[in-house]
Parts: C-alpha cells; sequence; structure tokens
C-alpha cells in the first residue's frame, strides 16, 4: 500500500488556470529576486550538476586543509501534504508578492473541496485543509516558498562550512 | 598623417616608422609591468556584496522588493500586465501535455489546443477577471 499514491485529476481550465499563475508569479521571483541563491530545486537554470559540485568542492575544500566537514542529508516525506496555508500566505507577503496575488492563490485553497473516484462512484465532497494539490503546476513554486525561511535560517550569521578558511583568516 | 607632429608625410619609409610608433605606444599601455589594469589595493577587490554591511538579514525574510517598500521608494507590483499578455497566455494553452485522463468535467488537455482563436479570446478574458477579481469559482 506504500508504493501506491493518488493522482489529482483537475478540469483543464483549472490546470490552465493554475499554470498561467505559476509562469506570472516564477518570473515575478526571479526577475526580483525573491528566491534565495541555493534553491535549486524546480527553477529554471539551476540544476543537480551545480549542487553536486559545490559539495565536491566543500569536501576537496576540507581534505585540503584538513577540516572537518558534515553533511545533513535530508528526505521531506510527503512535502507536498503537509504545508499550511495560512503560514504560506504570510510568508508570500513577507517576501514581497504582491497582495492580489497572494489574494489568487488564497482563493485557490479557500474551502476547497476533493472527491475519490471509486469503481462504485465518486463519494461526497471532502473539505482540503491543509497540502497543495497533487500534480499541480503550482505546488512545486509553493513548496519552494515554503522552505524559503529555512533556507534562510540556515545560512544567516555566516555559520555553515567556509572554503578556505585558513586564507581567509589571515586576510581579515 | 602623423599624429606626432600633425603633418603629411608620403614618403613610404617615413610612414612605415610612423605606423609603427603609434602601434607600439598603443600597445604599451595594457602592459602587465605598469599596472594600468590591475587594481593597485587588493583588499578592494574582496569587498563582495556577502561580506558587506549591506547584505540583508536573513532571519527577517527581507527580499530587495520589502527594502526598498521600508524606504518609501517603491509600491508592489501588481503583475497585471504579464496576465494580460497574450503571448504568456498562448504559452501556457500549448503547455498541457497529452494523453492524460479528463477531470471531474470530461475536458481532455488536447481540446484547448484545436479550438479556435476567438474561443482562447474569451478564456483569457475570463482568466483576466479572475485574475481581477481574486476569485476562483467552485466548478
Amino acid at each position: 500500500m506504500a508504493s501506491y499514491r493518488p493522482i489529482g485529476l483537475a478540469n483543464t481550465l483549472y490546470k490552465l488556470w493554475t499554470r498561467l499563475i505559476t509562469n506570472t508569479l516564477y518570473e515575478h521571483a526571479e526577475v526580483d529576486s525573491l528566491l534565495s541563491n541555493m534553491q535549486a530545486g524546480f527553477r529554471n537554470k539551476h540544476d543537480t550538476f551545480q549542487q553536486l559540485q559545490n559539495v565536491l568542492m566543500a569536501l576537496e575544500d576540507a581534505k585540503l586543509y584538513k577540516q572537518d566537514v558534515y553533511a545533513l542529508i535530508v528526505d521531506f516525506t510527503s512535502a507536498f501534504n503537509t504545508t499550511d496555508h495560512d503560514k504560506l500566505l504570510i510568508i508570500l507577503f513577507d517576501l514581497g508578492f504582491p497582495t492580489n496575488a497572494i489574494d489568487v492563490v488564497k482563493n485557490l485553497y479557500y474551502q476547497a473541496h476533493t472527491r475519490i473516484r471509486l469503481p462504485s462512484g465518486c463519494t461526497g465532497d471532502i473539505p482540503v485543509e491543509r497540502g497543495t494539490n497533487q500534480g499541480d503546476t503550482l505546488s512545486p513554486f509553493l513548496f519552494l516558498i515554503y522552505m524559503e525561511p529555512l533556507l534562510r535560517w540556515l545560512h544567516a550569521g555566516n555559520r555553515g562550512y567556509m572554503h578556505g578558511q585558513q586564507q581567509s583568516q589571515k586576510l581579515h | 598623417m602623423d599624429p606626432a607632429s600633425n603633418t603629411v608625410q608620403t614618403e613610404p619609409s617615413k610612414v612605415n616608422s610612423i605606423v609603427e610608433n603609434f602601434f607600439t605606444k598603443s600597445m604599451e599601455s595594457p602592459s602587465i609591468k605598469t599596472g594600468n589594469y590591475l587594481p593597485t589595493d587588493p583588499d578592494a577587490a574582496r569587498n563582495y556584496p556577502w561580506t558587506s554591511s549591506q547584505c540583508y538579514d536573513r532571519y527577517k525574510l527581507e527580499t530587495p522588493v520589502t527594502r526598498a517598500e521600508d524606504k518609501h521608494q517603491h509600491r508592489r507590483t501588481w503583475l497585471h500586465s504579464s496576465i494580460l499578455d497574450s503571448c504568456n497566455f498562448q504559452e501556457c494553452l500549448k503547455s498541457p501535455t497529452n494523453n492524460k485522463a479528463p477531470g471531474p468535467d470530461g475536458i481532455v488537455n488536447e481540446l484547448l489546443k484545436v479550438i479556435p482563436l476567438e474561443n482562447q479570446q474569451t478564456i483569457h478574458k475570463l482568466l483576466i477577471i479572475m485574475w481581477a477579481t481574486g476569485i476562483t469559482p467552485k466548478d
């Protein structure tokens, strides 16, 4: 049962609508650089190779300067299903997204319902109170927004591994 | 034409020397020994944006937009123009993949790509109204 997952079926017009919102918000986020540079998921012109190269460079650097380096690898289980809508909207506002766009996203998930299609017919309306739509083009973007505070917290205060620390200590 | 003495020369041997002088002078300036193109202060080149004090506080979720807003220099954009752009809409029309199961209304993705232009514009107007009001209709 664990290897099964539901697929979300939405109306075609709804897909078109969310696609238009997604393209607009992505464009706005990239032009005004609202997302962190270290985030490479679900973005154009960012790929895994850059991130892998960063990791390899950190490892080689640590070997060269004989420093300790630690890696934490996290697998976000059910990442899309557990996002809280209110927190998401607050983060959207704090990042400087336009208020009318936030209204649109809010109304997309306000009093949303879903149905489960069974061989014996459809069930009644089931309210959706958290999580983003599965298979929706807007969901990866909203997950990026949701991850943004964590990324900034991780990078705040110049913690983390410093490349070539012995050299930089001499300079400063 | 001699650039040094500002006179016209026609004798071939002198012309050659003038041209040679001109090019050797022009090639002298970017030489590495004179250091015209190297930073005089090596520490000045290390003022990266992330080391300067203008780097924004990452705890506060600050972005260029909110920083400009705090200084009352900038108001948030409404993004109307990218929604109104019919080019963006056409891209969205062509993007859905074929051979997917339809939703509750039973309209497949292939149908969007074959409807005539007037109906596409009608759908675009509907989406603009949805953006302006911020309301997504149920069903």
